[in-house]
């Protein structure tokens, strides 16, 4: 056979023990994978409430190392004061003499308390009012005095601040 | 593929791909080490008792210590009953006299700050509760500061001074 001949062949798979393998090995990527996956799982049954920072929150540090519950976020910065990932007011409207700003909160702190009634009504629990108040570092105590007070007078027994745990 | 000949003269293919085998063989090495020494954020958070309002009657039940942030200096207020102090006799604080101390506010305020609370409590500190009282335009971290002193003092109970609403029920 001649060399010419031997090569066609080989070029369609003539030959088995020549065969270049070109497919793409995932093994190293499956690895990389479980063992993030473990990462991940080991983390979640260490902590399983977890609070994320809301964005445009730099939240200050502490030495505080309670661990937080699962509850109601308000986050309190620049961008204004969101309740439950919702805008009510911005940070000048709740700071001022305004009323506006203060009813808008307390309707849906109101709002949101009835709901969590009704589902603890439903599950034939009590409802106990927790809220977890995300603030700015930089945030003023006005604007946060305001927001307490609003929490307050509708009914929200139990506030938290979160901070960082300073590491 | 390009090929090459052998000594023979024979033409061998040889596969000319990259293999990315060894690449990702240092990263499964590299990424548990990256995940095991990195230092993720953690959230905590600093538990607020409700709202109270300082008095000076020596008839209160619990004691409180109002903290006042002042623009270059912390003001300790510890009013009656305080029977750490009263008992003991230390300061110039009486039964119908409250017991005032000033820190400083600088780079060693904070642990200054914690001595005077521990002092005021002695090994009663559960039995106190410190009230954050500041103006308007203070800095949030600066009463989270405040609120770490006082812990270190072993004072767990914290509420902030004007967070309550008024007698008509609003903010």
């Amino acid at each position: 056979m001649s060399a010419r001949r031997r090569f066609s062949r080989f070029a369609r798979g003539g030959l088995p023990g020549l065969r270049a393998d070109t497919g793409l090995r995932l093994t190293s990527m499956m690895d990389i994978l479980t063992t993030l996956l473990f990462f991940l799982l080991k983390s979640f049954v260490a902590e399983p409430e977890s609070v994320t920072p809301a964005p445009g929150v730099r939240l200050p540090v502490s030495e505080s190392e309670e661990h937080p519950e699962a509850s109601l976020v308000i986050s309190v910065s620049a961008l204004g004061v969101i309740v439950a990932g919702e805008k009510v007011a911005g940070l000048d409207e709740i700071t001022s003499a305004d009323p506006t700003a203060s009813e808008a909160l307390g309707a849906k702190l109101d709002a949101l308390r009835t709901q969590q009634e009704e589902i603890a009504a439903l599950r034939g629990a009590t409802s106990h009012q927790v809220v977890t108040v995300q603030g700015d570092r930089s945030v003023e105590f006005g604007a946060l005095r305001k927001v307490m007070s609003c929490l307050a007078a509708h009914g929200y027994e139990s506030v938290a601040l979160a901070v960082v745990e300073r590491s | 593929m390009r090929g090459t000949h052998t000594p023979k003269g024979y033409r061998r293919l040889v596969a000319g791909d990259i293999d990315l085998l060894p690449l990702m063989n240092v990263f499964v090495a590299l990424v548990p080490m990256l995940l095991l020494s990195a230092v993720f954020l953690r959230i905590a958070v600093i538990k607020l008792g409700l709202p109270g309002e300082v008095t000076a009657s020596p008839a209160s039940p619990a004691g409180e210590i109002l903290v006042q942030l002042e623009s270059d200096r912390y003001v300790v207020l510890a009013t009656a009953p305080a029977p750490a102090i009263f008992e003991a006799g230390v300061g110039g604080g009486t039964a119908s006299t409250p017991e005032v101390r000033i820190v400083t506010r600088n780079a060693e305020g904070s642990a200054q700050l914690t001595s005077e609370l521990r002092a005021l409590v002695g090994d009663r500190a559960a039995e106190y509760t410190v009230v954050i009282a500041a103006t308007d335009a203070e800095r949030y971290e600066e009463l989270i500061t405040v609120m770490d002193a006082a812990r270190a003092a072993g004072i767990a109970q914290l509420s902030l001074f004007g967070a309550e609403p008024d007698a008509r029920g609003e903010p």
